[in-house]
C-alpha cells in the first residue's frame, strides 16, 4: 500500500468521527463516542507513523524541484 | 462559572500543545500532516489528564473540530482543482506573458498580486481563498515557492476582520454587547492600518530588500491610504463594506499606477531578489501559451463577479443563506464545570455562499470554456499529458489530514477549558498596561488555533471585555486589538499555512513558511501592543 492510499484512509477515518461524535453526543451512545475517539486516533496515528517507517517521499506527485533556498542560504 | 484551575502548571500544560506543534514544523522540519496529529494527540491527553475532560466532551470536541475543517477544506479542494484545471491548458504560462506586456516591474507586479489582489478576495470571499488563489498566481510571475505562500499570508492578514463582508465583525457583535459599537469599529479599523502598511512595506522587502523598499514608496504610500483611510473612512458608516470597497479601489488603482514610468518599466536599481526564482533557463524551454492574456483571467472573473454577485447583492445573499447544513452536538461539561451548549446544527453552514460555490463553478466554467476553444489538447501537445485529477488529490490529501488535525486541536483546548486557561492566566497575572499591550497576542493566540479571525473573536471577545472592565481600560481599545490580533494571526495560522504550500505545490515547507511569517506577526504584535497601550 502506498503512502497516498494510507493518507487518503487517514482522512477518510478522520471525517468519519463526526457523523459518530454527533450521533454519540446527541443520543448519550457511549458505543459511538468511544468510535468517535477510535476512529480519529487510528486515523491521526497514521501519517506521523508513516514518518518513522521510511515511507516519506513527497506527496505531490509533480512536484517540480522549484528554486528554493533556506532563509540561511538567502542571508548569505 | 466554572472552577478551571488557573495556575502556572496548567497555563504550561495549556500551552505546551501549541508549543509542540511549533517546534515541530519550523525546529524539527516536520510535514504539517505529521505535526499535527500530534499536537492534537497531546492536546485530548492533557484534555482528559489534567482538564477533566470526559469522554462525551472529548467527542464533542472531536465532531465539532472536524466539522470546522470541513469549511476549510472546501476551499482546499475546488481551489485546488481549479489551480490544475487553469495549469492544464497552459493557463499560467499565457497569464505571466500577458503579466510581462503590462508591467515589467516585477515589484510590483509582486505587490499587486500578493497585497492587493490578495486583499481584494479576502473582502470578498474570505476562509482562505486569497492565500489557495494568489499563491500559484505568484509563482507564475516568478517568484519562489515558499516566498509566495509567505507573500500571500502577509498580503491578506489584514483585511480578515472587516473582510468576507465583516463577518468577523459581525460574529463580535453576536457575543459582546459594545458600549459603543462605532467607536470599536473605527478603533479597530485604525489599528488594522498597522499590519496593511506593515505588509507593503514587508513584501517591497522580501522582494529586493532595502532598494526594494526605497523604491515602493509611493505605492505603498498610495495603496495603504486607501486600504487603511478607506476602511477607516467606511468604519464610520458602514463596517460591513469598510474592507470590500478600498480593496475593490485599490484593485483599480493599479491601472493607472502601472502607467506611471516608475511601476511600468524594470527597476533596474533593484539588484538584489530573494524572492524571485531564476527563469531564464526555463523560459527557454518553456512551450509558447496557446491562448491570449485574457483567457488566462478567464478562473479570476467568474470567481470575483460571482463572489460579488451572490455576497454583495442583499436579495441574492438572503436567498442564498436560506440553505444551512450542518451536524447536532450534544450539550458537554467537563470536571471543572466547562459547559458547551448543545447545537443542532452545529456551527450551520450555508453552503451557497461558502467559497467552494464560487471557485467549483469557476472551475467548471473554466473547463468548459477551454475546452471549447482547444486549449486543453494544444497545451498536451505542446507540453505533454496533464494529470489534473491525480495531482489535485496528490496534494489536497496530505493537506486535508493536516486541517483537520489542527482544528480538532482547537476545538480541544477549547471544549476542555485549556483555551480559558490561556487567556485567564495572562489577565490573571498582567497590570493593566501590560494587558493592553497583550490583549492582541490573545487574538493571534486565538486565530493560530482556529485559522480564524472570526472563531478568535468568537472564542476570547467576552473574556477582552470582561478584563478590560475589571482592569479600567477601554472596552473599545481592547476589542480592537483582540480583533487586530485576530487578522494578523492569520499569517501564522497552520491551515492557512497548508492551504498555500498545497495550492503552491510545496507541501511538507510548511516550517518554512512560518519561519518567516512568525518574525514578521510578532514583530506587527508589539506595534499593535504600543497602539493599543496608548489607545486603551
Amino acid at each position: 500500500m502506498n503512502t497516498m492510499v494510507l493518507q487518503g484512509a487517514a482522512l477518510v477515518l478522520m471525517l468519519l468521527a463526526l457523523p459518530l461524535a454527533s450521533f454519540g453526543t446527541t443520543s448519550g451512545a457511549t458505543w459511538a463516542n468511544v468510535a468517535a475517539i477510535g476512529v480519529l486516533t487510528v486515523g491521526g496515528l497514521i501519517p506521523p507513523v508513516l514518518r518513522y517507517l521510511g515511507d516519506d517521499e513527497d506527496e505531490e506527485p509533480d512536484a517540480d524541484e522549484r528554486d528554493e533556498t533556506t532563509p540561511e542560504e538567502e542571508d548569505a | 462559572m466554572n472552577d478551571l484551575p488557573v495556575d502556572l502548571l496548567h497555563w504550561l500544560l495549556a500551552l505546551s500543545p501549541i508549543v509542540v506543534l511549533l517546534v515541530l514544523l519550523t525546529v524539527a522540519n516536520w510535514k504539517a500532516p505529521q505535526a499535527g496529529p500530534v499536537g492534537m494527540f497531546l492536546g485530548a491527553i492533557l484534555a482528559v489528564t489534567f482538564f477533566q475532560t470526559p469522554l462525551e466532551t472529548l467527542a464533542a470536541a472531536l465532531g465539532a473540530g472536524v466539522w470546522d475543517a470541513i469549511f476549510v477544506l472546501l476551499v482546499v479542494w475546488p481551489a485546488l482543482l481549479l489551480y490544475r484545471t487553469t495549469d492544464a491548458a497552459g493557463g499560467f504560462v499565457s497569464l505571466r506573458e500577458g503579466i510581462r506586456r503590462f508591467s515589467k516591474n516585477q515589484l510590483f507586479l509582486v505587490l499587486a498580486f500578493g497585497w492587493v489582489f490578495a486583499s481584494f478576495l479576502q473582502g470578498i470571499a474570505g476562509f482562505g481563498v486569497p492565500v489557495a488563489v494568489v499563491a500559484p498566481l505568484l509563482l507564475a510571475i516568478g517568484v519562489k515557492p515558499v516566498m509566495a505562500v509567505v507573500i500571500a499570508l502577509i498580503g491578506h492578514a489584514w483585511a480578515n476582520m472587516f473582510g468576507t463582508l465583516a463577518v468577523g465583525w459581525l460574529a463580535t457583535l453576536q457575543v459582546v454587547d459594545l458600549e459603543d459599537p462605532t467607536l470599536t469599529a473605527v478603533q479597530t479599523a485604525l489599528m488594522l492600518w498597522v499590519p496593511n502598511l506593515a505588509a507593503g512595506f514587508t513584501i517591497a522587502w522580501l522582494f529586493g530588500r532595502w532598494s526594494a523598499v526605497g523604491h515602493s514608496v509611493p505605492l505603498v504610500l498610495i495603496i495603504s491610504l486607501i486600504h487603511g483611510g478607506g476602511q477607516l473612512a467606511l468604519a464610520f458608516v458602514s463596517p460591513i463594506l469598510s474592507t470590500f470597497i478600498p480593496a475593490a479601489i485599490a484593485l483599480v488603482a493599479l491601472y493607472p499606477l502601472s502607467r506611471w514610468k516608475r511601476y511600468g518599466e524594470r527597476a533596474e536599481q533593484i539588484e538584489e531578489r530573494p524572492a524571485m526564482a531564476d527563469r531564464s533557463d526555463q523560459d527557454d524551454d518553456e512551450p509558447e501559451p496557446v491562448m491570449s492574456f485574457g483567457w488566462s483571467l478567464l478562473p479570476y472573473g467568474v470567481l470575483t463577479v460571482t463572489s460579488i454577485v451572490v455576497l454583495a447583492i442583499p436579495p441574492i445573499t438572503q436567498a442564498a443563506e436560506a440553505l444551512e447544513i450542518g451536524f447536532p452536538i450534544g450539550g458537554t461539561t467537563t470536571g471543572y464545570g466547562v459547559e458547551n451548549e448543545a447545537e443542532d446544527p452545529y456551527s450551520p453552514m450555508t453552503l451557497l455562499t461558502h467559497p467552494v460555490v464560487f471557485l467549483a463553478l469557476a472551475t467548471a466554467v473554466t473547463w468548459a470554456v477551454y475546452r471549447a476553444k482547444g486549449f486543453y489538447a494544444a497545451w498536451q501537445e505542446k507540453a505533454g499529458p496533464q494529470r489534473v485529477w491525480a495531482t489535485t488529490a496528490g496534494n489536497a490529501i496530505p493537506a486535508s489530514v493536516a486541517i483537520v488535525s489542527f482544528l480538532v486541536l482547537a476545538a480541544i483546548l477549547d471544549f476542555s477549558g485549556q483555551v480559558d486557561v490561556l487567556a485567564l492566566g495572562i489577565s490573571a497575572v498582567a497590570p493593566a498596561a501590560v494587558y493592553a499591550f497583550a490583549a492582541n497576542f490573545i487574538g493571534v493566540l486565538g486565530a493560530f488555533m482556529t485559522s480564524s479571525n472570526t472563531s478568535s473573536n468568537v472564542l476570547f471577545s467576552q473574556l477582552q471585555q470582561t478584563v478590560a472592565g475589571e482592569e479600567g481600560l477601554s472596552e473599545s481599545a481592547i476589542i480592537a486589538a483582540q480583533s487586530t490580533g485576530g487578522a494578523i494571526g492569520n499569517a501564522i495560522a497552520p491551515a492557512n499555512v497548508v492551504l498555500g504550500t498545497t495550492t503552491a505545490g510545496i507541501v511538507g515547507k510548511e516550517g518554512e513558511v512560518l519561519k518567516r511569517t512568525l518574525p514578521w506577526t510578532a514583530a506587527v504584535a508589539v506595534l499593535v501592543g504600543a497602539l493599543t497601550v496608548v489607545m486603551a
